[in-house]
């Protein structure tokens, strides 16, 4: 092969030389991995579907988890309830070795849900549940007014912001008097 | 700036307001020294209002305590009464939301509250692709919108279009087009609303290049480092649009020529970031990272119409700190790309030099290509020759057949390093062995960039 051939093929998709024979060769047998949440429930899920969890899946690699110790201590994930997990093991189990689809119909619609959804999805760094996720968030907030989004998602107004600013400023006053008051009784 | 008849005040949630509000924010303090800056500044004045009425002070008081609740229920029986702790969430999960939202939602965000508007207002945006063109020069981007192009395409005068794709699923585009009225000039904007409706400003005092050139600037503000596109088709890359700092850091520049000298004044100005660059018909693109540079062939013969200078101008192409360079049907002679190889024989050329492609105006021989250089020859194939034109392809005859002769070349000075030189017709390809790209018998040029494989037919 010359030289202006060997610099361009990089480029080119790689030829499935190897097909017929990995066709031949015996199926290995799927492993699995055990996680559990807040409520301790273990969750049986594969190495397949784990695949699109970048922390558990770097946990595994780097760790070298066989199956055997994996079984024996499940993955603790104390951060995220049960209910969570179970739906993040559901999805990654559903979309085990498949493409993505652009979008998902089957997230949560209750807010406090997806809530903790998203919090879970973004610690266990699934890309692109993460990305359904925060679809669903941003549409929660279509075509609202800003009074709106601000009472779907708590947004203090500014006077509201000033108000508690004041407060936690008065509370640290006093606080600070406190300490001062204390430490001169003890020096007294 | 004065409302045109036509605006109504619901109108003003556009993506003019959107930079305006911008603009806004971060010239609040300086209203005295508006009259300085000029007229310029009033552009942003009506958006100002706009800002000042809604963003960051919505009106609350407009609306009692007990109608808001009840829109809210309104809004809400259907869906459950839970909240959503928005402020609860780290920021950058916070950002990529707010990446995911459209422009008007970031809008109606940004009113929510003083630390909102902060946050949307820092909240840099992905850019796409940038435009800003004289619709005289190019005019196939604004054809994406045919509202305003339609628009647009009627009126007398200078136009100029000024295109934002971002990550706010609005396009922002813009065009503006000078007015002509007695003792007195005026800019009369057209630009789409986030409803995709067109809508029309008049601007006075402010000429239509001007104000084109600053709403770029303005609008560079908002986005992030590493805007991927960028196209400029204004006549001779004005110093103006030098001045835009980020312009530099787009992926790929496009711009537009129609002489060699403008070409190499900004060959010169992205000297420090060497560049990508390739030339479409009379548009010239740079390709981040910045290292190549391309003239496309155009279908009508003498594109380039080339001064008596440009004979020089354009053989001084090789004289330049390229990386990859392809040019299209130029008047590089010869003698240049021979003295070019010659060089790199010599160890006289930059460790950088990846491979140039360039195709002449006028005959090539073989002989002339690799007069006294180190070469051996390693193969020859035929193939059809290039014919770009759309009426000879139409004819039955059969296409002519051309040789395609491929040299290898070594250096004098490092007896490791090996080049290739690739003879076609009328195209030399020459390169470091593995940086050159693949050159088949039919003139199809092939080669990977960062972003994808790219072809070009010789």
């Amino acid at each position: 092969m010359s030289s202006t051939e060997q610099g361009t093929s990089s480029a080119a998709p790689a030829e499935p030389t190897t097909a017929p024979e990995s066709a031949a060769a015996p199926e290995v047998p799927e492993s699995f991995y055990y996680v559990h949440g807040k409520d301790k429930v273990v969750h049986k899920v594969s190495a397949g579907a784990l695949q699109h969890s970048a922390l558990i899946h770097g946990m595994i690699s780097n760790l070298g988890y066989t199956e055997e110790q994996a079984k024996a201590n499940p993955f603790p994930f104390e951060n995220i309830d049960g209910d969570i997990l179970q739906m993040v093991v559901d999805w990654c189990n559903q979309h085990k070795g498949k493409p993505t689809p652009p979008e998902d119909t089957n997230l949560p619609k209750q807010k406090e849900k997806l809530f903790d959804l998203v919090l879970a999805v973004n610690y266990l760094e699934i890309k692109e549940l993460l990305t359904y996720c925060c679809k669903q968030v941003a549409m929660m907030v279509k075509g609202k007014s800003p009074e709106e989004i601000r009472e779907i998602w708590m947004i203090p107004t500014d006077a509201e912001d000033e108000a508690a600013e004041k407060e936690a400023k008065k509370r640290a006053g006093k606080e600070a008097a406190g300490e001062t008051a204390a430490a001169a009784g003890d020096a007294k | 700036m004065s409302l045109s008849k036509q605006e109504r005040p619901e109108d003003r949630l556009s993506a003019l307001d959107f930079l305006g509000g911008h603009q806004k924010i971060k010239a609040s303090k300086k209203s005295s020294l508006q009259h300085a800056i000029g007229v310029k500044s009033f552009f942003g004045l009506n958006i100002k209002q706009f800002f000042t009425s809604r963003i960051g002070k919505p009106a609350d008081a407009k609306i009692k305590e007990g109608e808001k609740y009840a829109i809210i229920e309104k809004s809400f029986c259907e869906s459950d009464d839970e909240q959503f702790p928005w402020l609860a969430l780290p920021d950058d999960l916070r950002e990529t939301i707010v990446h995911k939202m459209p422009l008007q939602s970031r809008i109606n965000l940004a009113a929510t509250s003083k630390d909102e508007r902060d946050f949307v207002k820092n909240m840099k945006v992905t850019c796409k692709l940038f435009a800003i063109e004289d619709l005289a020069i190019r005019s196939t981007n604004i054809r994406r919108y045919p509202g305003l192009f339609d628009k647009v395409y009627a009126h007398f005068g200078k136009k100029y279009f000024v295109n934002f794709l971002c990550d706010w699923q609005h396009d922002i585009a813009i065009c503006f087009c000078e007015q002509v009225r007695p003792f007195k000039v005026a800019t009369k904007v057209y630009w789409l609303s986030p409803l995709g409706i067109v809508k029309k400003t008049i601007v006075p005092g402010v000429s239509a290049y001007d104000l084109a050139v600053q709403t770029a600037r303005d609008f560079f503000k908002l986005l992030t480092d590493d805007c991927k596109k960028s196209s400029v088709a204004l006549s001779g890359w004005p110093k103006d649009v030098f001045e835009i700092p980020e312009l530099r850091k787009s992926h790929t520049i496009g711009s537009c020529y129609d002489e060699v000298e403008s070409l190499h004044k900004t060959l010169d100005f992205f000297k420090p970031y060497s560049f990508d660059c390739y030339m479409h018909k009379t548009s010239i693109k740079y390709m981040w990272p910045f290292s190549f540079y391309y003239v496309a062939r155009h279908g009508v013969p003498g594109w380039f119409r080339m001064k008596t200078k440009d004979h020089a101008l354009s053989n001084q192409m090789l004289e330049k700190d390229i990386q990859i360079m392809i040019l299209h049907d130029t008047l590089i002679s010869v003698e240049s790309m021979n003295d070019f190889m010659r060089r790199w024989q010599n160890g006289q050329i930059s460790e950088k030099f990846c491979w140039w492609a360039i195709s002449t105006v006028m005959d090539v021989e073989v002989e002339e290509v690799i007069d006294q250089l180190n070469v051996i020859f390693v193969e020859e194939k035929y193939g059809p020759k290039y014919n770009f034109s759309k009426r000879a392809s139409k004819k039955s005859k059969p296409p002519q057949m051309v040789r395609m002769a491929r040299y290898d070349i070594q250096s004098t000075v490092n007896r490791n390093a090996y080049g290739t030189i690739i003879v076609r017709d009328n195209m030399v390809m020459f390169g470091n062995a593995g940086c050159a790209p693949k050159v088949d018998e039919r003139g199809l040029l092939t080669y990977a960039s960062k972003s994808s494989v790219h072809e070009i037919q010789f």
